[in-house]
């Protein structure tokens, strides 16, 4: 469930300005009596969390909460732009081996321990120890080589190679900091009771049901404007409601005041509904469809692009995405760091047929199309089947569970040539807002599975030379220019069939404002608070 | 007698050891690998490898087999792949809730099941019997999660009355505890009204109704108290298919039970979970199983014979 | 009780016919499941509308006079769709069940005529299979095999196996100590004659019963699986499957749900009400 968002509302984006100037002390309501602090809020949230330690999570929504609990050294803004958090600046070398980072002084974990080089020095050996077996290691694990305490708070980290998007990677959810106590104890402690320096306080966690977090009332960042001092909740608990109507229903009857995302089918249904108010944002999600450019017929760059044109990405958007999108530009979305717009194929069926006959494909081909079942990719992938049957392409639909489907992709060790898989049907979400982490894992060549995620398995020496280049600087409008080129090269080559940029969609009650979602799908509740309060 | 039930008590235990290794390997058979699934879909190889290590996925089955068993021995169930909690954890609030949900439908479906059965019965062929039949065969007909999504329908997204979801209080219970039990209420019915007219046909009851008795303490103080025993019966038996049976009732309310955990786990192949669960499931079957057996053999010594 | 000859074979027969006609609710069912096979065959042809007919400009339609039972999420015809899906669950619910009845059956005759090392094994592993309720089965035995309608009827067929086994070793073992059994075994007749011309037959009504109803029971299972995503593939028109579509539609489109739902009952009930009125006409305990 990776969803995203673009202002659609003109009343919210009217809302989204007022937040944006009112940052400093305008406490305009916290007069006496009862405020949004005062008051306890319910969530329904669609899917079950995971685990509460970041360096083990996979998932946007329980990164989402731990971003609640605990603040990364550098985190993003409302618009998904790095800002230093519980750092205040860095400085790099050239060649991108070396970086110093400079802490924020004066704050405590939740639990009392002080935040300085040590907790820094703690939390980043734990990101970089990859004997753990804790997921998310593997972001930083091979890039790290020393971390020095180079003053009270003051870190140098030594990198084992050059490595450009390292600081967008430690804005990365899994590289929030934790108590230095809480490490100490042990990874299960970690998983199960997470300790931060975050405007809220883990209260309980009772798997499958739901997740308690209360408001830390001392949290810095009211201080360092980067909340109202007035926002935030009593309490806010966060209930898994894994049934999509269901959590229609709890948000039209008021047991929920904030419910994402909002299941597409339901849209419309809640914009009607007076007690409710919907939100919608372009997220940083690209949907799109790989294609095997090692195996017949999609080695030949005719049939890709033909494959382009049947694919009418108007009727995706309306039918797959609820109209909740638009079309796709590049691999990456408009939000990310290292974005450079291409013009979309348009549709059209002749040109599509033209081009299959040229490729001596004349009287189409059969192909196979794997998907896990669940009714999102189950009604996309008829919708494929559906679109491809029109230009003479069979596609034949294998919905299995998901380890299956993902055991049959991602953990192929035959050459791509080989592989089962045809086409399938994907988004990604680059985590760390910068181009790196979709350019690279999705069409690089060493990325191939079962390495990671080039399902297409592109493998295009002038686009991994340029993919690289962009990791051995720090300079950010040298790092774009070569993703630009980069972005060109799918443009020509085609290994894939670009479709929409996603939404994040949420609706909340009629009296609760800001509530956001960022672009890469977690929760914001930064600012928000009760309306007129 | 003694030697019968030793001998049931022995079988039972087999049962169980045969559930219980036949599930560990089966678990083990289900194509699709749980490091890859905990690791995530964007996780590198390297990643599922650190996963696979640190889950002790890599040791060879048979010493997971002797860890999981000499575990179970201790009354260890395992640590969750998927949370990393313990799997007592992980069923110390789901479980009860499954048995409330379960209790709450077999309450109502045995009341309402036993006298639509009765009613049914002393008014043989005529209209009510047709009604309560036709209540009864409608009853064991309708898929589950239909009714489900009927009563959700209905009750939750139209008129707002009762919640869809949730374990937190009594309203929420209801929908799935009426859905859970529409099957068992039918079969129910079903059956005691085939054994109401069975005793109904009795010699006694027309000895006694020659005496005078009225008919309404004939149906329950004769009839129906000679029923009982093979109505409680199917009762009990019942109560086992209905934990079961939960799993489906469970997934359309997304009711926090060992149903969904069930599934949940199943997709994540999460094997501890897995093997723990459906021991559970089937402990409750084989030990009702063993309940029925020994209450046939105490009622009817006939059946040692057999 | 009765002796083996064609006559009482026949007056038996005559007898279950007299019995069996004052079932009306059986027979009202028979006629509907008479027709419902009819749908079955002929589906494509008197369907309105393709299958995979869609028209994305007339999504979740609900019931009009062009669509009766309304359009689903890409615009295709319910009605066409719900119609071509009696083939799969009625073929589905056959097979299974056959597949289960005949096993079954065998097992069944074996543990009980045989008895000794044959039995324990057999009962023992019904036990086993017991012991899961049938669902759970049915998961467990798709999760191995993979999804699928050909590896849902081999789970279904499992799962409602141990039953004809228990019910048929149970009457092999009431009818083996029979008079008229001892007489023949004494007369030297082998024991493919004893047990097909003697224990069979007066198995059969207790099989037919479980038959009728198992069929019913198995189409709601596969449904079942089908709606936890086990067991159909899409866009295949499985009642269980479009249901399991619908449910996201419940807010606004209910038509999703209740159609196929309604088909599945009525269905079910058909093979419910037709058992009944067979066990009726054939259990003796029951008559007047």
């Amino acid at each position: 469930m990776k969803k995203s968002r673009k202002l659609l509302a003109m009343v919210f984006s009217g809302a989204l300005l007022l937040t944006s100037c009112g940052t400093s002390d305008s406490g305009g309501g916290s007069s006496a009596g009862t405020s949004s602090q005062d008051t306890d809020v319910v969530a329904a949230v669609s899917l079950d969390f995971t685990t509460m330690d970041p360096v083990d999570t996979s998932d946007t929504l329980s990164g989402g909460i731990q971003r609640l609990i605990m603040d990364g050294m550098f985190g993003f803004d409302d618009d998904m732009n790095n800002i230093p958090m519980l750092a205040t600046g860095f400085t790099a070398n050239d060649d991108a081996t070396e970086y110093v980072l400079t802490l924020r002084e004066g704050i405590s974990f939740t639990d009392g321990t002080p935040w300085d080089a040590a907790a820094a020095k703690a939390n980043l050996d734990k990101l970089a120890d990859t004997s753990r077996g804790l997921k998310r290691t593997s972001l930083l694990g091979p890039i790290i080589d020393t971390v020095e305490i180079t003053g009270d708070y003051e870190v140098t980290v030594k990198l084992t190679q050059p490595f450009g998007a390292f600081i967008a990677t430690l804005a990365h959810p899994a590289c929030v900091m934790m108590s230095p106590k809480v490490l100490e104890k042990g990874d299960a402690e970690c998983a199960a009771a997470p300790v931060g320096t975050g405007q809220y306080k883990f209260v309980e966690w009772e798997s499958g049901d739901h997740l308690k977090v209360e408001l830390n009332k001392d949290w810095w960042g009211y201080e360092a404007g980067l909340a109202d001092k007035d926002s935030g909740f009593k309490s806010v608990n966060f209930k898994v409601v894994t049934e999509s109507a269901t959590r229609v229903s709890m948000i039209q009857s008021g047991d929920a005041q904030f419910i994402w995302p909002i299941p597409t089918e339901s849209y419309e249904t809640l914009d009607a509904d007076s007690n409710v108010k919907v939100y919608s944002d372009e997220g940083i999600v690209v949907y799109y469809l790989c294609m095997n450019t090692q195996k017949a017929p999609f080695d030949d760059i005719r049939v890709r692009q033909a494959m382009n044109y049947a694919i009418d990405k108007d009727a995706y958007i309306t039918i797959i995405r609820n109209g909740l999108g638009t079309k796709a530009t590049s691999l990456i979305g408009p939000a990310v760091a290292g974005y450079k717009k291409n013009e979309p194929i348009e549709y059209n069926v002749d040109k599509a047929k033209e081009l299959l006959k040229e490729a001596g494909y004349e009287d189409g081909f059969e192909i196979t199309q794997y998907y896990s079942s669940n009714s999102a990719n189950e009604k996309t992938a008829q919708f494929m089947q559906q679109q491809l049957a029109e230009v003479g392409i069979k596609v034949n639909l294998v919905g299995q569970e998901s380890a299956i489907t993902n055991a049959l992709i991602q953990d192929c060790t035959k050459p791509g040539s080989e592989a089962e898989v045809d086409i399938y049907h994907t988004g990604w979400s680059p985590s760390t807002g910068d181009a790196d982490w979709a350019l690279r894992p999705l069409l690089a060549t060493e990325m191939c599975p079962p390495a990671n995620y080039n399902i297409s398995y592109f493998a295009n020496e002038d686009y991994d030379a340029l993919i690289h280049g962009a990791l051995e600087t720090a300079d950010q409008d040298e790092r774009n220019k070569l993703y630009a080129e980069a972005q060109d090269i799918i443009w020509e080559e085609l290994p894939i069939v670009p479709l929409a940029n996603s939404f994040n969609t949420w609706a909340t009650s009629t009296n609760l404002e800001n509530v956001k979602i960022y672009k890469d799908g977690a929760i914001n509740i930064r600012n928000a608070k009760f309306a007129g309060q | 007698m003694v030697r019968y039930l030793v001998k049931k008590i022995l079988e039972t235990l087999l049962t169980l050891f045969i559930v219980t290794t036949a599930v560990f390997f089966f678990v083990r058979m289900i194509p699709g690998d749980p490091a890859r699934v905990i690791a995530g879909e964007q996780a590198t190889l390297e990643d599922v490898e650190n996963v696979r290590e640190s889950l002790g996925l890599n040791k060879p089955v048979t010493e997971q087999y002797v860890i999981y068993v000499s575990g179970l021995l201790k009354g260890d169930l395992g640590t969750s792949l998927r949370t990393k909690r313990p799997v007592t954890f992980e069923l110390k609030n789901r479980y009860p809730n499954t048995i409330k949900l379960a209790s709450m439908a077999i309450l109502w479906s045995a009341t309402v099941g036993i006298l639509l059965g009765v009613w049914s019965a002393r008014h043989r062929t005529k209209w009510q019997d047709y009604l309560g039949m036709t209540i009864a065969v409608s009853g064991i007909s309708l898929p589950n999660f239909w009714i489900g999504f009927m009563l959700i329908s209905l009750f939750s997204v139209k008129l707002h009355l009762l919640p869809s979801t949730g374990t937190d209080s009594f309203k929420s219970f209801i929908l799935p505890a009426l859905t859970l039990g529409t099957n068992i209420m039918a079969i129910l019915a079903r059956f005691t009204r085939s054994s109401m007219i069975e005793q109904l046909k009795e010699d006694y009851i027309r000895t006694a109704r020659s005496k005078g008795i009225g008919e309404t303490p004939v149906t329950w103080k004769h009839a129906f108290r000679n029923s009982m025993i093979s109505v409680v019966t199917v009762i009990g038996m019942q109560f086992g298919f209905l934990i079961g049976g939960s799993v489906v009732t469970e997934q359309v309310f997304a009711f926090n039970g060992i149903g969904t955990l069930l599934v949940t786990s199943v997709s994540f192949r999460d094997y501890p979970c897995i093997q723990s669960l459906i021991l559970i499931f089937s402990l409750h079957f084989i030990i009702i199983n063993l309940i029925v057996d020994i209450l046939y053999a105490v009622l009817n010594p006939e059946i040692q014979l057999s | 009780m009765s002796k083996d000859n064609n006559k009482v074979k026949f007056s038996r027969f005559n007898d279950f016919l007299r019995k069996f006609r004052k079932q009306k609710s059986a027979i009202f069912a028979l006629v509907i499941l008479l027709i419902l096979v009819l749908i079955a065959i002929f589906c494509y042809q008197i369907a309105p509308y393709g299958i995979n007919e869609y028209d994305y400009s007339s999504v979740l339609q609900g019931p009009s006079a062009a669509h009766w039972f309304g359009t689903d999420e890409f615009g295709r015809d319910l009605f066409s769709r719900i119609l071509c899906g009696t083939r799969i669950s009625l073929t589905v619910g056959l097979c299974a069940v056959t597949v289960g009845a005949i096993s079954g059956t065998v097992l069944g005759l074996i543990a009980g005529y045989y008895g000794g090392i044959a039995e324990s094994l057999i009962m023992r592993m019904c036990d086993v299979l017991f012991a899961f309720p049938g669902i759970i089965l049915a998961i467990a035995i798709i999760a191995i095999l993979g999804s699928g309608m050909t590896n849902v009827v081999i789970a279904v067929a499992v799962f409602s196996m141990p039953t004809f086994c228990r019910l048929v070793r149970s009457s092999v073992l009431a009818t083996k100590e029979s008079v008229y059994v001892q007489a023949e075994r004494s007369l030297g007749a082998t024991d493919s004659r004893i047990l097909f011309k003697h224990i069979l037959p007066a198995a059969f009504p207790n099989i037919i019963v479980q038959y009728t109803m198992s069929i019913g029971n198995s189409i709601m299972t596969a449904s079942s699986l089908s709606f936890l995503g086990m067991g159909a593939q899409a866009p295949t028109p499985e009642w269980g499957l479009i249901l399991s579509t619908g449910r996201t539609y419940m807010v606004n489109a209910v038509h999703m749900m209740l159609f196929p739902g309604l088909a599945i009952f009525i269905t079910v009930l058909c093979f419910n009400l037709l058992g009944d009125g067979l066990r009726d006409a054939l259990d003796p305990k029951l008559s007047d």
